[in-house]
């Protein structure tokens, strides 16, 4: 594992995508920060930053697996690799490992830019509803590092069920841009169902919001602790089914 | 120090749902030797080769160096070396980072980067480099760690003559040191410079494992003959059952038919203008083992 390991973090830091996936972050939460509002809400969201992050998340994931198969050195890694297991899961670590390096840049690039940029306007240790601003934004990135987690594992399974890695980036912005109004219009027009319906993995998202304001449980109809146990119960399901498909593609 | 075959195939059988790809395939590899994997497209060479590796559903046994490879376990690959189909390139890398990735040694990367004149190039990425260039890379990534078994399929490809001539000599002096090789090459006339012995496969099944200088024997037991009436002479020889396989202007026989042959084309008045003995052409004697197989 650990030879492979070293392997995955030798080429995810020369592959380009890796560079890209942080270049949209910054370009996107310094456009938001310029052209948008400057909120509380804005803040503790970080400029957008909950939203692009698992986006990016699921591209990333997905190019680092299809990338092997259009380079045919998934063939190499896998007789070189004692087991599929190692392959995959050094896979999944590093780009666990690059999903919180860009909560990270996340967090540092919201101060910087606010306490350059909008100086005295917010008190970061202020506190607004039990929570000061400092607090909410760890908060909310520490949801969206729980969403890339789900993340990783849905652009692994689908990266495995489908091939394309095009198929699966549009998942990952229709999952981003309209998981959460296609759940909240799931739940009303099926309200007698909604205690099975809370539950779809589409509705996973509010977990980047909701943890610092948990008013949003009137939309999700789960709770916060609910929403990180069922996060993090189909991050596992979908890690163990892409790796049975995984397991069984044949090269 | 009991002598190990450095690769062992038992009765193996590889299947892709419940299609069977090959079926019962049985030979060795001995330390040094190099065996030339000969077939029509899509006889199973590239198959055998990545069953080899553990990347196939099979059944049988898979041995390299005396541990047993199975499709959940590679550890007996641990000494192998291989190039399927396309090298295995990461296009954002440089050709010396390619190679880092899986060398042990450097000094045995700086040797292969010397053998194979790619000094050149080596720093540049690899996603600029030529067929060629990515061939040679891709053999060095195979020859990497001073592997036990290497296994390369179709590695002239792309290769221009002064690079093929540096790779056979680059096989031939691993396999003097020791390293087995398993090589696939529709171009016979160069696998014919550097391999020992010959497995020709067909239709997922092993016809012929011989060595090269017993499989340029059959050759001798065949005859090349042309008579004033080929047609006819056709037609006489399936009548009476003598196997040959033929073309437009020569018919092919085996030796032992040759007083039979020739008292039936003295019976029925057709000249034999020329009966000579096959001269030993790889891609002649391939070409009629497999005719004769279909029939």
């Amino acid at each position: 594992m650990n030879t492979n390991f070293k392997r995955e973090i030798y080429k995810f830091s020369h592959e380009n995508i890796a560079l890209y996936g942080l270049i949209v972050l910054i370009v996107t939460m310094t456009y938001n920060f310029f052209t948008k509002p400057i909120t509380r809400q804005s803040l503790s969201y970080g400029f957008g930053t909950i939203e692009w992050i698992p986006l990016i998340v699921i591209t990333v994931a997905s190019a680092v697996f299809s990338m092997e198969y259009k380079n045919n050195t998934i063939i190499m890694l896998e007789y070189k690799t004692s087991s599929k297991y190692q392959i995959y899961f050094a896979k999944f670590w590093v780009v666990l490992i690059y999903s919180f390096f860009l909560t990270v840049i996340a967090f540092l690039l919201t101060l910087i830019l606010s306490m350059f940029f909008n100086a005295a306007r917010y008190d970061w240790l202020v506190n607004k509803n039990g929570n000061n601003l400092l607090n909410d934004l760890l908060i909310n990135l520490a949801g969206a590092l729980i969403y890339s987690f789900f993340s990783i594992g849905l652009s692994f399974m689908l990266i495995m069920l489908v091939k394309n890695n095009a198929v699966v980036v549009c998942f990952g912005i229709v999952l981003a841009f309209f998981g959460a109004s296609f759940s909240r219009g799931l739940m009303q027009s099926f309200p007698n169902f909604i205690g099975t319906i809370k539950w779809n993995f589409l509705n996973m998202i509010f977990i980047s919001q909701q943890l610092s304001n948990p008013s949003l449980s009137l939309k999700s109809n789960l709770s916060s602790v609910e929403l990180i146990i069922a996060n993090i119960v189909y991050g596992i399901i979908f890690v163990v089914w892409g790796y049975y498909l995984f397991k069984h593609r044949r090269v | 120090m009991k002598n190990i075959n450095a690769l062992q195939l038992d009765n193996v059988s590889t299947f892709v749902g419940k299609t069977v790809l090959v079926k019962n395939a049985t030979f060795e590899v001995k330390p040094g030797e190099i065996i030339g994997l000969i077939g029509p497209n899509g006889a199973g060479k590239t198959t055998i080769m990545k069953t080899i590796l553990g990347l196939m559903k099979f059944k049988g046994k898979v041995v390299v160096n005396g541990r047993e490879v199975s499709e959940n376990d590679h550890q007996a690959l641990d000494k192998a070396g291989a190039l399927i189909e396309h090298p295995a390139i990461y296009p954002f890398l440089t050709g010396k980072q390619n190679l880092t990735l899986y060398a042990h040694d450097q000094k045995d990367m700086v040797s292969l980067i010397s053998d194979l004149q790619m000094s050149s190039y080596i720093n540049n990425k690899a996603k600029g480099y030529s067929l060629g260039m990515k061939q040679k890379l891709g053999i060095a990534i195979a020859l990497l760690n001073q592997p036990q078994i290497v296994i390369l399929d179709e590695p002239m490809n792309g290769l221009d003559i002064e690079s093929t001539i540096r790779v056979r000599k680059l096989i031939k002096r691993y396999s003097d040191q020791g390293t087995a090789f398993l090589i696939s090459s529709h171009i016979l006339s160069e696998l014919q410079k550097v391999m020992t012995r010959v497995v020709l496969i067909s239709r997922g099944q092993i016809i012929l494992n011989k060595e090269v200088a017993e499989f340029e024997k059959i050759s001798h037991q065949k005859y090349h003959l042309t008579t004033d009436n080929n047609k006819l002479a056709k037609k006489i020889f399936a009548a009476y059952q003598i196997t040959f396989t033929a073309n437009e202007n020569y018919l092919i026989v085996s030796q032992k038919d040759i007083y039979k042959i020739q008292d039936l084309l003295f019976k029925e008045g057709i000249h034999l203008k020329e009966m000579l003995p096959l001269e030993a052409n790889l891609e002649q004697i391939v070409v009629d083992i497999l005719a004769e197989k279909r029939g």
